[in-house]
């Protein structure tokens, strides 16, 4: 190009010939279709979302649940506001729900094992034909593994049992089987009662994950954070304690951790009893002898903990009704963990919770399931070939149970085996024929999570693939083969009907849930069924009330129990816990993708397993993170890479369950390590669950090391960025009395180095140095908006200043807005490989910050969620050499794609690091891209991308506020993020008005806004979490 | 050598460009009216008949997306009872149409309208400020075959959006 021509000319001439190949291109191609409906359905309108109420069936809890559908297709999952479960909210699971019905590995249609070893396609006449043909040949001898359903399918599947001579086995991977073994020898109640988090103020959790998979956790922590979370002008604060050897997720956010001796939970839990009696704070009733027998102090010895502590979370436990013990959860089911139940119902006895927090007369359904016992006598039985043919319907025991159970020879010892599975798992790979059913949102149903909690579930979507709900193939094998049932109804609609016509309809005080003021369902009291039907669809549950019975603790049922510490297998170093996965639950969830890409809220690593080691065995070892390191045990062996946990006592070790499935398709195959390989089958005899946390294992280091998918760091290194304040200094912010306590008794993470309003001069320096500081407006509000000295575009006093508000005393950590996030904003899935080199793209993220004990920090372990800031004064923006990051009139920080041409600039001068770059165009393998939002563009290769405080919902509030000629209603918009979390930790509105909930909630004393000192003005106010001070402890 | 470059490069441009049929001006700007698979004259329909067009499209002011009339729609005034009442002067057209809805498929409608890709376009703020379908659809009422009238480009918008007072802000379409 020396002789005269420029580059640039050369692009410009070669510009033009392109757009003349690509016009060219254009014309021979198809032209666009637009394919109208034959028959158009009265309840679509094109362009606008219909909503459809039905029941999350992910976990057994049962959430009330809504669907958001667009043309007929479900693209959003959101919790019921009237459903007592969920409180209008939802977990991570519950989020991804979406990613199980439109997962690209469910089995498409009925298929038969071939002759060669392959799948051969049926229709479903000839299944269900094969089916009836089976159980009519072989009748006595024939299995109906199942999990618990409960409700009229559970019904369904007794009757239909019944009818065709078949035993049933109910088995579930959590069960719970000795907190309901203890309630059978102590109160005679054989199940989980309803445990009331809203109305305890000291909550004890002996290794119950209440935040994450025990028992009903949407529930749990939405009533955690109302019982717990700090009350802004009223000062209440709860407190948390949590004893457990390893921390969950759910013991990191407590206010105290008690690391125990592992197995030593009945003895803490009987010890701090004892000292409520001892103090008179609490009633020992029928359990005093018993409890006399109970030595405090040789409890606190052989648990390693101080006899003052015990003695001090007795006297804050015993609250006159208003406290709560939970456990055992999975991670502390060892081999006497119904004495560790039965300790803490005794303990909840004393405190007088029982008939107040703890509930009996509802019961979760969740405690209904059949127990390990049961599962491995079907085992035995079929190993000595007196199994003729099982059906399987929910459980996956090939994956779920330890090696040492030798389900692999049972079911091999089964000449027929059917399944329901809608996905090849483990255990439905081995099955002869399969019978996939339908996704739950495909399906008619219903669920009782809870006594007197009905909870309807309604196919959202025709079914995405040739698949049948089970309950209609069960009727049609009946019939097929002759079987008399009670009912003539030939579909499960219509038996379904039947039973609410005939018993829920019927029930005296059967209210349908109507939320006050809203438009929902209103309906007489003597509404004929038909009417009352669709009005309870409308509603999505019907409850029903309940008495709270009177309940007496038997007390010589606890001599039956030995409450000393149990044996662990081997003799090697470390006790390994093993603990149910928030994101898979005990692994049926591992194949969303959306899970799987989630970071893990503890350990913040995703796509694989890791092993959980505490930092001074790593430092004897040599490990640090990502190093490679064999975990022995007694009954199997893996390599496993290390993740260092405070958490941890140096003597245990933990793994997660979920990972390392054989099958379940490509999200799940092959990733990690299956934790229950590493156990074996020993019981905890008194209940007959497994005991999970049964084993010792050694820790082998190889001296290798990989890079783990994992995101964020273990401290925020001193840079303050999420804050804490004494519960002495935010009450007396809050004008309210508190003891005359001037300086906080404990450690405050308040401002760092530099956490000063910055000066004048400072700006000079930032600027002199080449920095960024547009505006000399220093430390002006979220509300001060437009900033002085912009006078272009449509800023303007009378626009709305979006921001937001997050509580972090009401941040669990949960991660359930990650997962709403990506389902609403359409972000594309990395993968393990690009999360390797941190090309994931949550758009929003937990932050996870231990103490800094190296930079002398205390106190909690801190949880706080980092997406855009949208502030006033964005970095991101006047770097952008195309204008595509710039601030709309309304407080958005917006990203316009079709400007951005990815020189990543911006993302180099955020300083919260919330852009994110598309390295790829990111695929949705069929038919999972059904589940994209439509209102929100699918960016593509070379875009950046970031929060948009979810504009497009923002947008839509705003048409409709204009087509009804007012003004946007405060609390109308919510981001997904907020929409989800079971917290209530994040508010959205207008910052401008003063009477919105989060103009209010940002003037608290608590609030407080990330790396203020760099004067980026963002639209983001954080409120402080609360140490507790410990003269008030 | 600086000049034969330029030449040859220029030429491979318009060789290009006449390809396809770029410098083929005419008084169609926006792509003509392509073929339909049921030649449906919109003059006879909205024209002489006077039908509105919110009769077939039903959803413009109530929805991002105008609606495209289902096949029940057009089968209600021309096969009923299922029988094809021919009117007009196409009774091929109304056969077609009768063979769409006896094997109960959607009729395949080539697409005219669009707007840019990254563009968020509600009809019903539209519709709801008091504009005439036409003001952006032109003439249909005297269209025989429909063309696209209006550029659909973003400097098109903004002109509009000034004059009337509208948002012009780019997150309001663009996100």
């Amino acid at each position: 190009m020396a002789d005269g021509m420029e580059r640039r000319e050369f692009l410009k001439v070669l510009g033009v010939a392109g757009a003349g190949a690509s016009l060219f291109g254009c014309s021979t191609s198809t032209p666009e279709r637009l394919i109208p409906y034959v028959i158009a359905p009265e309840e679509i309108v094109p362009g606008v979302a219909t909503w459809y109420r039905t029941t999350c069936r992910e976990c057994p809890a049962g959430c009330g649940m809504d669907i958001r559908t667009r043309e007929g297709r479900a693209v959003k999952a959101e919790g019921n506001p009237l459903s007592p479960i969920s409180h209008g909210r939802l977990c991570a699971r519950g989020q991804a729900s979406l990613h199980g019905l439109y997962n690209p590995d469910r089995v498409p249609q009925a298929l038969a094992r071939a002759a060669g070893g392959g799948w051969e396609k049926l229709s479903w006449d000839d299944a269900e034909q094969q089916l009836a043909n089976v159980l009519q040949q072989s009748s006595g001898n024939v299995v109906f593994l199942t999990q618990d359903f409960s409700g009229t399918l559970d019904r369904l599947i007794d009757e239909w049992c019944a009818a065709f001579g078949i035993q049933r086995v109910r088995f579930d991977t959590f069960a719970w089987e000795p907190v309901r073994a203890a309630n059978r020898l102590l109160f005679g109640y054989d199940g989980v009662p309803t445990h009331d988090f809203a109305n305890a103020e000291v909550v004890i959790s002996f290794g119950a994950d209440f935040m994450e998979t025990w028992v009903s956790p949407v529930d749990y922590a939405h009533g955690f954070t109302r019982g717990h979370a700090y009350q802004d002008g009223v000062g209440r604060r709860g407190r948390f304690i949590a004893v457990s050897p390893h921390q969950s997720l759910t013991d990191m956010n407590a206010d105290l951790w008690l690391p125990i001796r592992p197995g030593t939970e009945h003895l803490v839990a009987l010890a701090i009893a004892r000292s409520i009696v001892d103090q008179g704070r609490g009633q020992a009733g029928a359990a005093a002898q018993f409890l006399s027998g109970v030595d405090v102090a040789s409890a606190a010895e052989a648990a390693g903990i101080p006899v003052e502590q015990i003695h001090e979370v007795a006297r804050e436990f015993a609250n006159g009704g208003r406290s709560l013990a939970v456990g055992p959860g999975v991670a502390s089911t060892h081999r006497a963990a119904t004495s560790v139940a039965a300790a803490v119902a005794v303990l909840n006895y004393v405190a007088g919770n029982v008939g107040t927090t703890l509930r009996f007369g509802q019961q979760e359904n969740a405690a209904r399931g059949g127990s390990y016992r049961d599962m491995l006598e079907l085992l035995q039985r079929m190993r000595q070939g007196q199994v003729g043919a099982l059906l399987v319907y929910g459980p996956n025991p090939l994956y779920s149970m330890p090696a040492q159970a030798e389900v692999d020879a049972a079911l091999q010892q089964v000449p027929f085996i059917a399944s329901f599975s809608p996905y090849l798992d483990e255990t439905s790979s081995r099955a002869h024929l399969l019978l996939p059913d339908h996704h739950f949102l495909e399906s008619w149903g219903d669920y009782v999570p809870r006594t007197g909690v009905y909870s309807l579930i309604q196919p959202v979507m025709t079914p995405v693939f040739n698949t049948k709900q089970t309950g209609d193939v069960l009727l049609s094998v009946a019939r097929r083969a002759g079987r008399q049932l009670s009912t003539a109804a030939t579909t499960f609609y219509d038996y379904l009907r039947e039973v609410w016509e005939r018993e829920i309809y019927t029930q005296p005080g059967a209210t349908l849930a109507v939320a006050p003021g809203a438009n929902g369902p209103v309906i007489g009291p003597n509404a004929a069924f038909e009417e009352w039907w669709f009005a309870a669809l409308q509603s999505g549950v019907v409850t029903v009330p309940v008495q709270e019975p009177q309940v007496t603790l038997n007390a010589a049922a606890l001599n039956q129990l030995r409450f000393d510490v149990p044996a662990f297998d081997g003799d090697q170093e470390y006790y390994l816990v093993v603990y149910p996965s928030l994101r898979f639950y005990d692994g049926r969830l591992a194949n969303r993708p959306w899970l799987q890409e989630m970071p893990d809220p503890v350990s913040k690593v995703s796509w694989t397993s890791w092993v959980e080691v505490n930092p001074e065995t790593a430092e004897r070892l040599g490990l640090s993170d990502g190093s490679i390191v064999d975990v022995a045990t007694p009954f199997g062996e893996a390599r496993l890479p290390v993740w260092i946990h405070p958490g941890t006592r140096p003597d245990v070790i933990a793994v997660q369950l979920g990972q390392g499935h054989e099958e379940l398709g490509r999200y799940a195959q092959n990733r990690g390590v299956n934790a229950t390989r590493l156990i074996g089958s020993a019981m905890d005899e008194a209940s007959g669950g497994l005991a999970w946390f049964q084993t010792r294992a050694a820790l082998r280091p190889t001296g290798q090391w990989e890079r783990m998918p994992k995101t964020g760091r273990l401290t925020d290194e001193g840079r303050h960025i999420a804050q804490t304040v004494a519960l002495s200094s935010a009450r007396a912010a809050d004008g309210l009395a508190v003891a005359a306590v001037a300086v906080p008794a404990v450690q405050e993470h308040t401002g760092g180095h530099g956490h000063v309003q910055p000066t004048e001069a400072t700006v000079n320096q930032i600027q002199a140095a080449g920095g960024f500081a547009p505006y000399h407006d220093m430390g002006a509000a979220p509300a001060d908006y437009p900033p002085p000295g912009t006078h272009y575009g449509e800023y303007s006093p009378d626009k709305p200043r979006w921001g937001m508000v997050i509580d972090l005393d009401r941040c669990i950590g949960c991660s359930a807005c990650i997962t709403a996030c990506y389902a609403e904003n359409n972000i594309g899935i990395a993968g393990p490989d690009q999360a390797r080199r941190g090309r994931n793209l949550s758009w929003m993220r937990i932050e996870r910050y231990f103490p800094d004990t190296e930079h002398g920090e205390s106190g909690p372990i801190r949880f706080l969620p980092m997406l855009c800031q949208h502030c006033n004064s964005a970095p991101c923006e006047p770097v952008c050499p195309v204008y595509a990051a710039y601030h709309t009139p309304d407080g958005l920080n917006a990203q316009v794609y079709n400007r951005c041409v990815g020189t990543r600039y911006c993302a180099n001068n955020c300083p919260y690091k919330v852009r994110y770059f598309n390295w790829f165009t990111w695929e949705w393998p069929e038919p999972l891209n059904w589940q994209l939002n439509p209102d929100v563009t699918v960016r593509e290769k070379g875009v950046m991308e970031k929060c948009t405080f979810c504009v497009q919902r923002i947008r839509g509030a705003e048409r409709q506020a204009m087509l009804e000629g007012r003004t946007v209603r405060d609390g109308e918009i919510v981001p997904a993020c907020a929409q989800t979390c079971p917290g209530e930790a994040i508010v959205f509105g207008d910052m401008k008005d003063p009477n919105s909930r989060v103009a209010q909630l940002a003037a608290s004393g608590r609030g407080y806004r990330v790396l203020e000192e760099l004067n980026t003005q963002s639209a983001i106010v954080y409120l402080k979490q609360i140490v507790l001070d410990s003269s008030e402890a | 050598m600086a000049r034969a470059k330029w030449a040859l490069l220029g030429i491979l441009g318009i060789v290009v460009l006449a390809g396809t049929g770029v410098f083929a001006a005419s008084a169609r700007p926006f792509g003509g009216a392509p073929a339909q698979p049921i030649p449906f004259p919109h003059d006879v329909h909205a024209g002489n008949l006077q039908i509105p067009c919110m009769y077939c499209h039903y959803t413009a002011d109530r929805s991002p997306d105008a609606g495209i009339p289902s096949v029940q729609t057009c089968a209600g005034c021309h096969l009923p009872g299922g029988v094809p009442l021919v009117v007009g002067t196409n009774p091929g057209a109304i056969q077609q149409l009768a063979a769409y809805w006896e094997q109960q498929l959607p009729i395949p409608w080539v697409r005219i309208h669009k707007v840019p890709d990254h563009v968020q376009f509600p009809h019903m703020m539209h519709v709801n400020a008091g504009l005439e379908c036409q003001q952006c659809h032109g003439p249909v009422e005297t269209m025989a075959e429909v063309e696209q009238y209006a550029s659909l480009r973003m400097g098109w918008c903004i002109e509009c959006h000034r004059e009337r007072g509208a948002r012009t802000d780019c997150a309001v379409c663009h996100y």
